[in-house]
């Protein structure tokens, strides 16, 4: 008992660790609010170069001369550009401004800028008063009025209830909660499909390569799953999209949501595929040493000589205890299949969790990211407890 | 990037040589094959470095050909493995792409195993709560996919080529770290540890002298395969978009020619970089394992 409570403390503990990581860096590597609202301001329109110190600019646009200070450290890029982060009076702001640059350097925490700014963000003083209303509204919807510890456990709290909040985006629309929902079932379609298939695939070529184990056809496979566990997932899923989609036509070239169940699985096949081969591999090599050890025990010779026949020792004396090491690796498996997928799922355009990852990191929309992060770190944890849960009911040493 | 499979294998592949006395013989020489794949290694090595003096095509040059009509070519003499839509040659993007991934791997390995090793070392040999925070710290790094991690990371900070290669080091701290703190907590229980320590010898010297060389073997051993494993996962991040932004690499290039319509007209355009990321690919993960074998690294294991 005590074991159990130690192990879903740990557990607890990990959630919440990466959580608060990745919370932490989102927010203050990332600027919330200019996630929501864009750049608040409305001089991205305005045309002109400006002139710096005698410094040509490459700008587009304009900003009021005025002093900011600048909150992060000012970056001398080249073609004398400075990136810098500077604040307002009310409005923290991200801008990849290219200022005079001797009015950087000039004072340091201070800067005077004279013109310049990089076209789509901007330096402010502050919002303009129109924007105000929608600045109060989104720093009342996503807490950023809050300070950093705050906001965190508003967004836990929200969290643990099974509100995702909203997106980073000017409506918010669809919440993150129904976006998940819609997405999570694929991909974990997906997996259950890979996984199952890499079990199905690496059982029957581990006990068959046991069976002839150091003969040519067992080398033969040896080699074979060498040279699979080569392959990179993505080149893989290339080959087999050109092979059986492309080529022979086989199965489509990609997923369409709006068809039905059947159709879907049938579409799901080749990406589970290239998920499952690599997997069956592991599985096979390690099952397949497990089984050559198993077949060295005395309980085996014992059934042997009592004149159990060859299948049956396979299968019914030797598979279960060969189990072990498999269990766990399956496990541990699973985690770095939950990668695999990302990267498949946008080779066959499977609109799972993988491409929604990449979608909202690539638009700097946390909370889809936040929510995703989440859900795969709670999934691996739980098949981690689980694979314990399964050893202890095998294997009742394991709970001390 | 994890290395996850390689404790399993490690075990599994030492449990392989079931009969003593044919496993030492094959043991004990690293084998024609080692050489191969360590040549494979050096040759792509050296391409990537000398790519400008061998006399390549221009990666970035159109060679249209009125001859041979519309690009894409295919595989000929004069372009070894075709040409892309815009009748680029593909074996010299490929060799140029090359660059950044194996800059990318190695760089990232090598950060992997200074950081790692070191707070690996400290934490197997300090114990205690230094050792509670380090392994806790590596069991969050561990605990969600290595890609889903790089992906944040990459995407929070820019994507230049110090970038990836840093967050793929990053990313190798934890299992580098791991194995490090195991073979240390297993050594320093040895008798020689006890002599030096015996004999007056402060901590550092214990860790510096007698403890880093026994761990650098495994270790040595484990970062062929983190090459590939960082090459592999560059290659997934490309793949995403998220990789390395103005300069080409292998992950980039297959991608460049994964489309529907390219694998039905011109397939060679990803299928030449595939060729020559697997067979580096393979010959890291041979030389790796030989080299494993080699040491008996079996022992450390876990």
């Amino acid at each position: 008992m005590n074991y159990w409570l130690q192990r879903a403390g740990m557990a607890v503990l990990l959630l919440l660790a990466v959580s608060m990581l990745t919370f932490g860096a989102m927010n203050i590597l990332g600027d919330p609010l200019f996630n929501i609202l864009g750049p608040v301001s409305g001089a991205k329109d305005l045309q002109g170069t400006a002139q710096a110190d005698g410094y040509a600019l490459r700008t587009q646009g304009e900003i009021p001369s005025g002093s900011y200070t600048i909150v992060d450290d000012v970056d001398t890029l080249d073609h004398r550009e400075a990136v810098l982060v500077a604040t307002g009076d009310t409005l923290p702001k991200r801008a990849d401004t290219i200022a005079g640059l001797d009015a950087v350097s000039a004072t340091g925490t201070d800067i005077t800028i004279i013109g310049g700014v990089v076209p789509g963000q901007l330096v402010m003083n502050g919002p303009e008063p129109s924007q105000l209303a929608d600045v109060e509204a989104a720093e009342q919807e996503f807490y950023l009025d809050q300070p950093l510890p705050v906001r965190y456990v508003s967004w836990l709290t929200d969290f643990v209830q099974g509100d995702m909040g909203p997106q980073f985006s000017k409506t918010g629309e669809p919440p993150v909660t129904d976006l998940i929902k819609e997405r999570l079932p694929r991909s974990l379609a997906l997996l259950v499909m890979a996984q199952l298939m890499a079990t199905i695939i690496a059982i029957p070529w581990s006990l068959w390569s046991a069976a002839k184990a150091n003969q040519p056809v067992d080398r033969v496979s040896t080699v074979t799953t060498f040279l699979i566990i080569a392959l990179p997932n993505f080149a893989l899923g290339v080959i087999l999209k050109y092979v059986f989609a492309i080529q022979l036509g086989w199965f489509p070239q990609t997923f369409n949501a709006g068809d039905s169940y059947l159709e879907q699985i049938y579409q799901l096949f080749l990406p589970a595929l290239t998920i499952a081969l690599p997997a069956a591999a592991v599985y096979q090599r390690l099952l397949r040493t497990d089984l050559i050890t198993t077949l060295q025990e005395d309980f085996i010779l014992m059934a042997r000589a009592k004149g159990v026949d060859r299948r049956n020792i396979l299968m019914k004396h030797a598979l279960r205890p060969s189990l072990f090491s498999f269990i766990t690796v399956f496990g541990i498996n699973t985690g770095a299949l939950i990668g695999g997928a990302l990267v498949v799922e946008n080779i066959f355009r499977v609109p799972g969790l993988g491409s929604a990852i990449v979608e909202a990191v690539l638009v700097e929309d946390f909370p889809v990211v936040l929510a995703i992060v989440m859900i795969v770190a709670f999934a691996f944890v739980l098949v981690n407890i689980a694979i314990d849960v399964i050893y202890s009911l095998i294997d009742p040493r394991v709970r001390r | 990037m994890s290395l996850p499979e390689s404790p399993a294998t490690l075990a599994a592949d030492s449990i392989l040589e079931d009969q003593p006395s044919e496993a030492m013989a094959t043991r004990r020489t690293l084998g024609v094959g080692f050489w191969i794949a360590i040549g494979w290694i050096v040759l792509i090595v050296l391409a990537a470095i000398l790519a400008p003096y061998l006399g390549l095509k221009d990666p970035d040059e159109n060679y249209i050909n009125r001859d041979l009509g519309r690009p894409p070519y295919p595989p000929s003499s004069e372009f070894w493995f075709g040409t892309d839509n815009d009748a680029k040659d593909v074996f010299s993007r490929t060799i140029y792409g090359a660059r950044v991934s194996l800059v990318v791997g190695f760089a990232a390995i090598a950060c992997g195993m200074v950081v790692g090793g070191t707070l690996g070392l400290l934490a197997g040999y300090l114990r205690g709560w230094f050792d509670r925070v380090i392994s806790f710290v590596f069991l969050v790094l561990l605990s969600f996919p290595a890609l889903v991690l790089a992906i944040l990371i990459t995407a929070l900070l820019d994507r230049s080529l110090r970038t990836v290669a840093g967050t793929l080091g990053f990313l190798s701290i934890a299992p580098v770290g791991r194995l490090a703190r195991a073979t240390t907590i297993q050594f320093s229980e040895r008798e020689f540890v006890l002599a030096s320590r015996t004999l007056g010898a402060k901590h550092g010297r214990i860790m510096v002298r007698e403890l880093l060389p026994n761990v650098l073997i495994p270790m040595g051993a484990l970062a062929l395969l983190g090459v590939a494993v960082a090459i592999v996962a560059e290659g997934a991040l490309a793949f995403l978009g998220l990789s390395v932004e103005q300069e080409l690499s292998w992950g980039k290039l297959i991608l460049f020619g994964s489309g529907s319509r390219d694998l039905q007209e011109a397939p060679w355009i990803s299928m030449g970089p595939i060729l020559i990321l697997f067979l580096t690919v393979l010959a890291l993960n041979f030389a790796g394992d030989r080299v494993r074998e080699y040491f008996d690294v079996r022992e450390v294991s876990l």
